[in-house]
């Protein structure tokens, strides 16, 4: 492929991560960048690869399909292509893949990208399970136990490759899991790499400590462990970070009613900028102490600009008792 | 130029296209039984194949099953010359209704062969007598098997993790 790339009529925001393949092509044939004898030779090599897909699926026993079967097919060819053309990471590149690759290459790589994107999940899984928590929140307990597993048996990456039929109710950092808007493995992908930052990072802080903090948190608004809903680091890392704008030793999750009112006093002139880099220096020795986790300590930085939303309006309206978790002391 | 990516956007066309041409060349075999279609029949029945896959909901991507049917059914002893198009394009109507009730459980040839099996023996090469009464024969045999957690060779394919 040519190193030389073209400036696109239009904008990386205009096209569809989710069907990456086709707003990308219909961005090209609005604009005339794929001539029409070359739009349908693209057309014709997909629906090559969803016949040979649909003879595999009906083992070439049926020469019809439902369209709802063939529709999931077809939309199977499409998510290899679009792995492909994603993991160029850049539309004027997809745009010079798809106008000058042999597609039956590009569909072959994206084939070979998707085995190796199943594969990583697995590697994301273990690292996330052996890192877990054996702490009893059933939703947690679900996603550890549960999840993956059903996926490995079910998922079909030749057949539906963009189905991923797992229910998923224990939110992220931040973010509930239906807010990842991606789909078939990435989805799962993007899940528990997130899971296996979070475990890894609750690790570092100690399970113990990490147990009576949640417990504590239970206590404090009413739910038995089992039946906490949030996410567990978002209440770890709230605490590590309330005690690191105390000065608190790392990693030190415990905070006492007149700490509250001391960080109370302290941040309330802050506004949302202010708060965030006062986090942010706050946070920055974890740096040197997650440097074996430079991914883990990049994911915890990223909360915290939404962190300092919350902490400031928590600050502004008094609610620092329901937002941290307090101990007795 | 608009673009629109579905399955069966252009190889459904295409077999559409060449169909015609593969249905006069089953002559070959078909003039033993002193059988014939003329051209505008071929073309009459693979419009027939074109709307009962459309009036099913369905997508072709492969050889088409009118081939297999019409080379099964120009054996039959109830077909003769004068309505031998008529009848193949009848059934044609009939497989792919029957396709879609037994929710794609029997591959094309296995159909073939029970509809072919029905015709001439129960049905007596009564086409409407085969729609009617001897195929939802068996499609309660098929619930019935499906239901008993039989496998009726399924024709779908499964998938797994590893499945690419």
């Amino acid at each position: 492929m040519s190193e030389l790339t073209i400036q696109l009529p239009f904008s990386a925001a205009e096209l569809d991560e989710q069907n990456y393949t086709a707003s990308l092509l219909e961005q090209c044939a609005a604009h005339g960048l794929l001539d029409d004898s070359r739009l349908q030779q693209i057309k014709d090599a997909f629906d090559d690869a969803f016949a040979e897909t649909a003879a595999q699926y009906t083992r070439r026993a049926s020469s019809t399909l439902t369209r709802a079967h063939a529709t999931q097919l077809y939309e199977s060819v499409l998510y290899r292509a679009d792995l492909f053309l994603l993991c160029l990471r850049d539309p004027a590149r997809a745009v010079e893949a798809l106008r000058t690759m042999d597609l039956s290459a590009l569909l072959k790589k994206g084939q070979q990208l998707l085995a190796m994107l199943c594969e990583e999940t697995g590697r994301v899984f273990h690292d996330a399970f052996s890192h877990r928590l054996n702490v009893p929140v059933l939703a947690y307990h679900h996603v550890m136990y549960a999840v993956y597993d059903n996926f490995a048996k079910r998922y079909s990456a030749r057949f539906n490759a963009r189905a991923c039929d797992e229910s998923i109710d224990y939110p992220l950092l931040g973010r509930q899991a239906y807010a990842i808007h991606l789909d078939g493995v990435r989805y799962l992908h993007a899940y528990y790499t997130s899971l296996m930052h979070e475990n890894r990072f609750c690790r570092h802080c100690g399970e113990e400590a990490v147990t009576v903090l949640l417990k504590q948190a239970g206590r404090q608004c009413g739910t038995p462990l089992r039946q906490l809903t949030g996410n567990i680091a978002e209440t770890v890392l709230g605490n590590l970070l309330a005690g690191a704008l105390l000065r608190h030793d790392a990693y030190r999750l415990a905070l006492t009613a007149a700490e509250l009112d001391e960080l109370r006093r302290t941040l309330a002139d802050d506004d949302e900028t202010a708060l965030t880099e006062r986090l942010q220096t706050a946070f920055a020795p974890y740096r040197a102490l997650l440097a074996e986790d430079k991914g883990c300590y990049e994911y915890l930085c990223r909360y915290l600009p939404r962190f300092a939303v919350q902490l400031r309006q928590r600050v502004q309206n008094g609610g620092l008792q329901n937002f941290l978790v307090v101990f007795r002391g | 130029m608009e673009f629109k990516l579905q399955p069966g956007s252009a190889c459904g066309s295409l077999v559409s296209r060449q169909l015609p041409q593969e249905i006069l060349a089953t002559n070959r075999e078909a003039a033993q039984y002193g059988l014939r279609l003329t051209e505008p029949e071929a073309a009459m029945l693979a419009q027939t194949n074109q709307d009962a896959i459309a009036a099913q909901d369905r997508i072709e991507f492969g050889r088409s099953a009118a081939l297999p049917l019409i080379e099964a059914f120009m054996r039959s002893s109830y077909l003769a010359p004068d309505n031998y198009a008529e009848t193949l394009s009848e059934l044609l109507d009939i497989f792919y209704e029957a396709k879609e009730t037994c929710n794609d459980l029997v591959s094309d040839e296995q159909l073939i062969r029970v509809m072919f099996a029905d015709f001439e023996t129960t049905s007596g090469g009564d086409t409407e007598r085969l729609r009617s009464y001897d195929l939802p024969r068996f499609y309660d045999y098929m619930r019935k098997m499906v239901s008993r957690g039989i496998p009726a060779k399924p024709a779908r394919g499964e998938g797994a993790a590893d499945d690419v």
